[in-house]
């Protein structure tokens, strides 16, 4: 008897009325590199399990990685956390089976043929490096060399079960590249990072995004900060995923509107962006970091409209909240650690581009920055919205031509007026990064600190 | 559960020796971490995360490779090294040739201190603490009130081919707070928490009255604060902030790692001028309220590392290979986040150290200017190849004409690397490390425990904005 069928046999010895068992069997390799080199390659197995219980209406959480050791163990020490815990009225207990989303895709046998043979992927990273410094050098760099790398490929197999009968088990795989380049032009000395994060490897796609990308990295030679001011923005999708991610997700948390730190509650129906926003939680784009057929909790994922045309239609839901608000499909209970609850998180976040490109966008400009990567973004307040971010990777456009490449100047507003009044075009050049696509976006009239 | 114990970590390294590795460590981890999220009066959260875990590292004729399992039967393990010793193998033809330098063999035995072992403490106690300080929070002006506890025990063995032998316990022990503040229609938050290298004692020690009346405070305060229009300010950068300060503007940019990848702004500048002459800034392994890290994960006792004396570049950080390609002496700064992680080139405890300065003179001197505080603020982030880092401070204060005068938001402050430094011109005598159990410095997906602090300095002209 596994782990699983064991707890789920013997939990009312001990006194739990419920229980739910969660485990994640990973396997990946792992490859750094460091000056043009393969640094060290490295094979990680790892199995976690963590398991909830719950008496009345009091639950609590135990998870071990590794050696579980004896069930006996583990349930004793999670009926005394069951224990602890306080009385919460609202604990609607682990949810019933209602099945699995078919339409998932998130295993790709070659991804996984790909680990199997570890010299062939050394080979095949040690030739995207070499590729990478040679299409930066055919853009124009007078030197290219790779400063570090890493690529992180495996599988991932999730299993959930509970006491009122589910049990599902999905394997995935998943992919993590980035690849940071330092540029030499005659402008002087930069760096670009790319990175592809999914569930596939995709050879004909990673050599187009090289192509791509080293198109980008030869932009930022010289870079300044700028004077300090208002400036039209032009966002790069890659940030614009980010600060979704950073300050819009928090905020679409059914869990944060419960417990009042999202300005976006009591606003379902209304208007909080420009029409030009349209926003989807969808489990089903192929292959990309949140494409999963249930969620940590076992509950189906599916696709739902989270704004519409600038009106917010929906939250993001684990079960918990899902019975509190009485809300039609939940399925986003995640956690972001094994010890924690699930809390309400997104799959694949989409939002939907319009028309235009970059450099459309810059000849529409008459003065502006292209922000193509910022640091720090991940510290600006969902609480509030308000936006607080360090350019590092920037043009300056002035009459409709890039003038200056910048860096160390800070960008701050408020995510609703950027993509509310002050949104004055999305491109059509959506992007997937980490499970978020987005394109990239204009923005009128945004301050800009520097010189 | 298994244990550490239970593997003959010796024998693993003269068998990875027998089948052809030159070199071969092992760590050996036994991890636990406790939880309780108190959400608004209930335990949103409760529980436990147990591991134990081994990764093995071996070099074959310069090429490395690692392998990180949880299944310890010595059948696994076996298998493992082999396993470990064919990947370094595979990976000769592409790989950089690893240099570890030499040093004497470590033989160490450490434990952070303690006097009341946290887990001896019944969890309803644990409970009782997160609900006394919300009962204590409570107002009709704060909107939400999230509480947490946390504790760590960290046991960690490590052996290697050469001989060393260092076994090394933490304890470490939190509480933290978010809280969201409606005042006049306006929305504002802050989080913040307090941590030690200690066991349940600190939890005793702490008036945490006073700690939470005081964040309140701050919240409320700042909900209706103004903003300070982005540009460049004269700012007075409390204790904490300026270990942010320095470990995000100079502590990865002297990181041996980034050194060789050619990542690093600093790299060709030793002995050069590369900040004020008032500034010295030091990396150590212990000290009172920092982490605890007096071995590193390749079993090198912790020097204290003078990274920059008066402003001259001394030092950079070290792992063994660092070291050897540098042809440097390791300075015990090998860490990895855990068992299944490789080790990377980490900062300990990072500071400044104090001048003659008094805080209330440093302010009184400042005309016009901002003072910048940490409680509330949110880390930084560095990119040391283009030399540029930003960090976000909590509320603080405008100072106009020498005297603190209207509160103003958290604001986001940046630099460059070879400039920042340079703009220094005051620093206090007082001095204060701040470390954190439920967070820590980020480097390529790892997080690893850190200290923070120095004493208060003024820096002129840098970019701000709230």
């Amino acid at each position: 008897m596994d782990f699983i069928e064991e707890a789920l046999k013997k939990h009312r010895i001990y006194g739990l009325d419920e229980i739910e068992v969660y485990s994640v069997a990973s396997r990946r390799i792992s490859i750094n590199a460091s000056a043009d080199k393969v640094k060290e390659p490295a094979l990680v197995n790892t199995v976690v399990h963590s398991v909830r219980g719950a008496t009345g209406h009091k639950a609590g959480n135990v998870a071990i990685r590794g050696d579980v050791g004896k069930v006996e163990e583990v349930m004793s020490r999670l009926k005394s956390v069951v224990n602890a815990s306080s009385e919460d009225r609202d604990w609607p207990g682990f949810p019933p089976d209602c099945g699995v989303n078919k339409e998932v895709i998130c295993y790709d046998d070659k991804t996984a043929e790909l680990m199997q043979d570890e010299k062939a992927l050394l080979e095949l990273f040690a030739d995207i490096m070499e590729e990478t410094r040679r299409k930066v050098v055919e853009e124009g760099a007078v030197k290219a060399s790779i400063v570090s790398a890493w690529w992180s490929l495996g599988t991932t197999d999730y299993s959930i079960a509970n006491s009122n009968g589910v049990y599902y088990r999905s394997p995935c795989t998943f992919n993590n590249l980035a690849i940071q380049v330092k540029v030499s032009t005659e402008r002087g000395t930069s760096d670009w990072t790319f990175y592809s994060n999914n569930r596939r490897v995709d050879l004909k796609e990673l050599y187009e995004a090289i192509d791509r990308e080293s198109a980008i990295a030869v932009l930022f030679g010289g870079s300044k900060p700028v004077k300090s001011g208002k400036y039209n923005i032009i966002l790069y999708n890659n940030v614009l995923s980010n600060l979704l991610s950073d300050v819009l997700v928090p905020a679409l948390s059914a869990l944060n509107v419960l417990h009042r730190r999202s300005p976006l509650r009591d606003k379902l129906q209304q208007a909080i962006f420009s029409e030009k926003i349209s926003l989807s939680d969808d489990p089903t784009l192929r292959l990309e970091r949140g494409s999963r057929p249930f969620d940590d909790e076992g509950v189906s994922t599916n696709s739902k409209a989270l704004v519409d045309r600038g009106t917010l239609k929906n939250f993001l839901h684990n079960y918990y909240t899902s019975r509190k608000f009485n809300a039609q499909g939940s399925g986003n209970g995640f956690r972001r650690s094994p010890e924690v609850s699930p809390t309400p998180m997104p799959t694949n976040l989409v939002l939907k581009g319009d028309s235009g490109s970059i450099e459309e966008f810059i000849k529409e400009t008459s003065r502006g920055l292209v922000i193509y990567d910022v640091i720090g973004q991940w510290m600006s307040n969902p609480v509030t919205g308000y936006i607080k971010a360090n350019i590092t990777h920037g043009l300056l456009v002035e009459s409709g031509e890039i003038s200056q490449a910048v860096k160390g100047s800070i960008v701050v507003g408020n995510i609703y007026e950027w993509l509310g009044n002050s949104l004055d075009n999305l491109g059509s050049d959506t992007k997937v990064y980490s499970g978020v696509a987005a394109p990239s976006a204009v923005i009128r009239s945004v301050d800009v600190g520097g010189e | 559960m298994p244990s550490c114990y239970d593997v003959d970590i010796e024998q693993l390294t003269k068998r990875g020796v027998e089948l052809g590795a030159d070199f071969v460590d092992v760590r050996c981890q036994e991890h636990f971490y406790e939880l309780i999220e108190y959400d608004n009066g209930i335990v949103r959260n409760i529980g436990s995360t147990a591991s134990t875990g081994l990764n093995l590292r071996v070099l074959v004729k310069g090429s490395a490779a690692y392998l990180a399992t949880e299944e310890l039967s010595n059948d696994k393990i076996k298998s493992a090294i082999e396993k470990a010793i064919k990947l370094a193998r595979s990976s000769a033809n592409y790989s950089i040739k690893w240099d570890l330098a030499e040093r004497p063999v470590t033989v160490g035995l450490a434990e952070s201190k303690y006097t009341i072992k946290p887990e001896d403490i019944d969890l309803e106690s644990k409970v009782d603490l997160l609900r006394y300080l919300n009962g204590i929070l409570r107002s009709d002006q704060l909107t939400s009130i999230a509480l947490r506890y946390g504790y760590e025990r960290d046991r960690r063995f490590y052996a290697s081919s050469r001989g060393d032998r260092v076994e090394c316990s933490t304890r470490m022990v939190g509480v933290g707070m978010h809280l969201v503040a409606h005042v006049e229609g306006e929305y504002e938050s802050l989080s913040d928490s307090a941590s030690s290298t200690a066991g349940w004692e600190f939890v005793k020690q702490v008036d945490w009255e006073n700690y939470a009346l005081e964040r309140r405070k701050i919240v409320l305060e700042s909900t209706t604060a103004g903003r300070a229009k982005p540009g460049k300010y004269d700012v007075i950068l409390d204790n904490e902030m300026v270990g942010v300060l320095l470990h995000e503007a100079f502590g990865h940019a002297s990181e041996g790692d980034s050194i060789i990848s050619h990542e690093s702004i600093l790299e060709g500048r030793m002995g050069e001028v590369v900040a004020s002459d008032l500034v010295t800034i030091v990396d150590e392994g212990v000290v009172d309220g920092g982490a605890f890290v007096p071995y590193d994960d390749e079993g090198t006792p912790k020097k204290k590392t003078t990274i920059v004396k008066s402003g001259v570049l001394t030092s950079f950080l070290h792992s063994l290979d660092t070291a050897g390609k540098l042809e440097a002496e390791p300075t015990g700064n090998a860490r990895a986040m855990s068992h299944r992680d490789p080790i990377l080139v980490r900062q300990t405890n990072i500071y400044m150290e104090p001048r003659d300065w008094e805080l209330n003179e440093l302010i009184r001197d400042t005309k016009r200017g901002i003072y910048i505080r940490a409680i509330g603020g949110g880390g930084g982030e560095v990119q040391p190849i283009s030399g540029a880092f930003t960090f976000v401070s909590g509320p603080g204060y405008f100072i106009e004409n020498g005297e603190l005068s209207r509160p103003i938001k958290s604001a986001i402050l940046s630099g460059l690397i070879l400039e920042t430094l340079r703009n220094i011109d005051a620093v206090t005598r007082d001095f204060s490390i701040k470390t954190s159990v439920f967070g820590g410095c980020g480097k390529f997906g790892q997080v690893v425990r850190t200290g923070v602090g120095g004493s208060h300095v003024r820096v002129r002209n840098m970019t701000l904005g709230g």
